[in-house]
């Protein structure tokens, strides 16, 4: 597929379960490549080995049947594999990069690749990955023999605290902005009178200020209008510069001839 | 390269079940957002041959 697409200049574009972008309303161009179908988890001693297109949080229940811990952290993530590497996620004090080995990745040639954890730079909520061009096909989390019940345990009590503090009734793509140091971004919109303003069906979410919600049928536009609302205000408010986490790909709409 | 030589050529490496000619992408985003991809694919995993 990489070759074929260097060889063509089809733009490629790689989507996960889609839950750290926003695609733009105009669409992507050339090939979006899912790896949905790349499911299978399984262990290796004490380690757990998945493939890229696999859910993160069905990566953490097969650890947690196996009683082997580490990867509780995230248990509500709702990211493929590979998005997770890519994005280094993390949550509740926990990141990818404690737990992982390493990763078999396909690099821009098209060859494949096993890649220490180390050699993918793994910092908040960001990789190398996408400077490399590497598509992870499969990665492998070092875990530690635990008991059951104590990583359900766990798993139980952070579900909990996700359930019961983001506005998971509506569609979003989760926290929208990194943590600017020294401040929470969550903190920053609340503070700055943000909750429940939007434009068109996408707002501010009431239950988690971190959060914008696709209400009522929003636009990709309506959505990007919102961040951009947010940063002016925060920017104006408080002298913060939010940085996105979020990833905004593909064009707006009418930017380009539909392909004939 | 036009659309249907493409088409053709991608059909060559993987199965045509498997390929999604304009395929609305807010149907795979969480945040239930975005246009159409031209060509979605969803391959399976049938690289098994790496040697650690
Ligand atoms: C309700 C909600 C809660 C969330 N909570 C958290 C949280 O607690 N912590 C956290 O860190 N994140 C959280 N997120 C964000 C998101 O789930 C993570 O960033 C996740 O890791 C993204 O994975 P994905 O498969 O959805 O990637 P996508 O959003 O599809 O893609 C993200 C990036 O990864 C790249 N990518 C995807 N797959 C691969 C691959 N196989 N190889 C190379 N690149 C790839 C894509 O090209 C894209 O650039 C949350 C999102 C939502 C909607």
């Amino acid at each position: 597929m990489i070759r074929f697409a260097n060889k063509t200049n089809i733009p490629f574009t790689l989507l996960g379960n889609g839950s750290n972008v926003i695609v733009r309303d105009g669409g992507i161009r050339g090939i979006v490549l899912s790896l949905k179908r790349f499911l299978n988890v399984r262990r290796e001693g004490n380690k757990v080995i998945a493939e890229s297109g696999a859910r993160i949080i069905d990566a953490s229940r097969f650890a947690l049947q196996e009683s082997l811990t580490g990867l509780e952290f995230s248990c509500g993530i709702p990211g493929t594999v590979g998005g997770a590497l890519y994005m280094n996620a993390g949550a509740y004090g926990g990141e990818v990069k404690d737990c992982l080995e390493s990763a078999l990745v396909v690099d821009s040639k098209g060859d494949i690749l096993r890649v220490a954890a180390e050699d993918l730079n793994l910092e908040y909520r960001t990789s190398n990955i996408a400077k490399k061009g590497y598509i992870v096909i499969e990665a492998t989390f070092a875990l530690q023999i635990g008991k059951h019940e104590e990583i359900k345990a766990i798993m139980d009590d952070l579900t909990y605290k996700r359930e019961s503090k983001q506005p998971l009734e509506y569609p979003s793509c989760g926290s929208v902005f990194k943590r600017p140091p020294g401040y929470f971004a969550g903190k920053l919109i609340q503070d700055s009178d943000l909750q429940g303003k939007g434009i068109g069906g996408a707002e501010v979410s009431t239950k988690h200020a971190g959060f914008i919600v696709n209400k009522n049928q929003a636009t990709a536009t309506d959505y990007i209008s919102v961040i951009e609302m947010v940063q002016k205000t925060v920017k104006y408010k408080f002298n913060v510069n939010l940085e996105r986490e979020v990833r905004i790909l593909g064009e707006d709409e009418g930017v380009t001839d539909k392909k004939s | 390269m036009d659309n249907n030589q493409m088409i053709a050529e991608l059909q060559q490496l993987i199965n045509p079940e498997h390929i999604f000619i304009d395929e609305y992408l807010k149907k795979h985003t969480y945040t239930k957002l975005g246009g159409k991809a031209d060509f979605f694919v969803t391959p399976p995993l049938i690289l098994r041959k790496y040697k650690k």
